[in-house]
């Protein structure tokens, strides 16, 4: 019986079968995390470009906050700090949230970045996490926070991958904020936290000059 | 930095504090079932610094250039190096213990009595152990989270380890008040950006401060590695309910009741301005 009349064509059909699995798989085999990755860098880098570029600190700011609004999904954000308080928010409130809190966040941020004007970013690495999100790992370099590690949840949104936590130094933005927020809205509901954080945002989470921070649209007193 | 701001005497008073609470209390309310009492402390350790501690720090801060901060600061974390000597060796580490003795050794004798970290310059690593971290990587958890007086965050496990940590500070050996307030202020200056910073960008400063003491110590127990974050934290809460339109593109739609007054407040609940 050693015939074998179907050995022929095995290596053949093996090697359509497997041009065919490439063809599929071609985009499959695209590796997230480095996608994540290199999304995130260019961001890292615009940012170090405005620092180390001209403008006052108050432009430079503005700018790193409109980069941020770009790479980051404060809906996204919005949503896992309150995550089953959400649905105690009116649409409405809801909007106000996000608006109000993505003024914030993004306030923050310019601030706590506009310092590490002469710092390095390091990208060390990026990981791929069981949901398909990806973690994108930096590092300051230099400076009295030499070494400080800030890492970037991704999550691919709307074919764009987006910042949806900044864990730095182990510390996430989201859990820390959700444990903040929920105790606010367990004592005074959904209008005490907006209170609180447009507080906040009129204030100036910055030391602003007055004249500054026109994002805050609101009739300023 | 955890233990730096407090006084010798405070943290054996603070210690006897932490025993008994610790008889009295049972964890399972979360990591932070003394509330009331840890709000309390922190709102007398908020009046402390901010009308005694920060303002002082701040005139020392204008005066002392940072590079002699600096050298303060290195000065007093050398002393720290028999602490983490010991435990590296607790821990297992015997290549870290070695580290220590190197660097300790390098920075007595080449850097000024300790005042210049050479050891960093040629490459020696810096590691910080202390009790609280070996007897967590022993596996005793942190209980209960705990505000002392003065000293500010803290768990029962790191309070009760605290002693030990004091033991193997040679300053202890010293009588040196004067010293002690050096420490304490040059520490605070080193921060004055970063606690403030860290005061405005919180709504609940308390939760923060928590949040971040108790993160931060699993991370110096797990050497530096961020703890797991569980996938929960990512997962958005039954999809259906977000019916949330995408708003950031247009900020122009503010709901009608944003408007008016900045101070409108909720229909007289909220009576508490944070200062």
């Amino acid at each position: 019986m050693e015939t074998l009349p179907m050995k022929r064509p095995e290596p053949l059909a093996l090697s359509a079968l497997l041009s065919l699995a490439l063809l599929f798989a071609g985009p499959a085999l695209a590796d997230p995390a480095a996608d994540a990755r290199s999304a995130m860098q260019g961001t890292i880098d615009e940012v170090l470009k405005v620092l180390r570029g001209p403008g006052s600190d108050e432009q430079q700011r503005a700018q790193i906050e409109t980069l941020a609004k770009q790479r980051f999904d404060f809906t996204t954000m919005s949503k896992l700090v309150l995550k089953r308080d959400w649905k105690r928010f009116s649409a409405p409130e809801q909007t106000e949230f996000v608006t109000q809190f993505t003024e914030y966040l993004s306030a923050s941020y310019g601030t706590r970045i506009s310092r590490y004007k002469n710092e390095q970013v390091a990208t060390l690495g990026a990981r791929n996490e069981g949901n398909g999100d990806v973690t994108v790992q930096t590092a300051i370099k230099g400076g009295q926070f030499d070494g400080a590690t800030v890492d970037y949840r991704m999550r691919l949104l709307s074919g764009k991958w987006q910042v949806i936590d900044v864990v730095i130094e182990g510390i996430s933005l989201v859990s820390n904020f959700r444990q903040q927020f929920a105790d606010v809205i367990a004592k005074g509901g959904p209008k005490e936290l907006l209170r609180r954080i447009k507080e906040k945002n009129e204030a100036g989470i910055v030391d602003a000059p007055p004249t500054s921070q026109p994002a805050a649209a609101q009739g300023t007193r | 930095m955890r233990s730096l701001l407090l006084p010798q005497g405070l943290r054996a008073a603070a210690l006897l504090g932490a025993a008994l609470l610790l008889g009295a209390c049972s964890t399972e309310q979360g990591p932070d079932p003394w509330r009331p009492t840890n709000e309390k402390i922190f709102r007398f350790n908020e009046g402390f610094d901010k009308s005694l501690l920060e303002p002082v720090a701040k005139g020392y801060d204008g005066i002392m250039p940072s590079f002699f901060q600096a050298m303060i600061g290195t000065f007093f974390e050398n002393l720290t190096v028999p602490r983490t000597f010991v435990n590296d060796l607790l821990q297992g580490k015997p290549l870290a213990a070695a580290q220590d003795v190197g660097r300790l050794t390098v920075n007595v004798l080449a850097g000024l009595v300790g005042f210049v970290d050479v050891a960093s310059e040629i490459g020696i690593p810096k590691n910080d152990e202390d009790f609280g971290q070996t007897v967590g990587r022993w596996g005793v958890g942190p209980g209960p989270y705990l505000v002392v007086p003065f000293a500010g965050p803290y768990n029962v496990r790191d309070a009760l380890a605290t002693p030990l940590d004091i033991a193997t500070n040679p300053s202890t050996f010293v009588n040196a008040t004067g010293a002690t307030v050096v420490r304490i202020v040059n520490t605070r200056a080193q921060y004055l950006e970063e606690i403030e910073q860290a005061r405005k960008d919180s709504i609940d400063f308390y939760v923060f401060q928590r949040d971040a003491f108790l993160t931060s110590r699993e991370r110096e127990i797990l050497d530096g590695k961020t703890p797991e974050i569980d996938d929960d934290l990512y997962e958005l809460d039954d999809e259906d309910l977000y019916d949330l339109e995408e708003v950031e593109e247009s900020p122009t739609q503010q709901p009608a009741e944003a408007q008016p007054s900045e101070e409108a407040p909720a229909d007289g609940d909220s009576p508490d301005e944070t200062p």
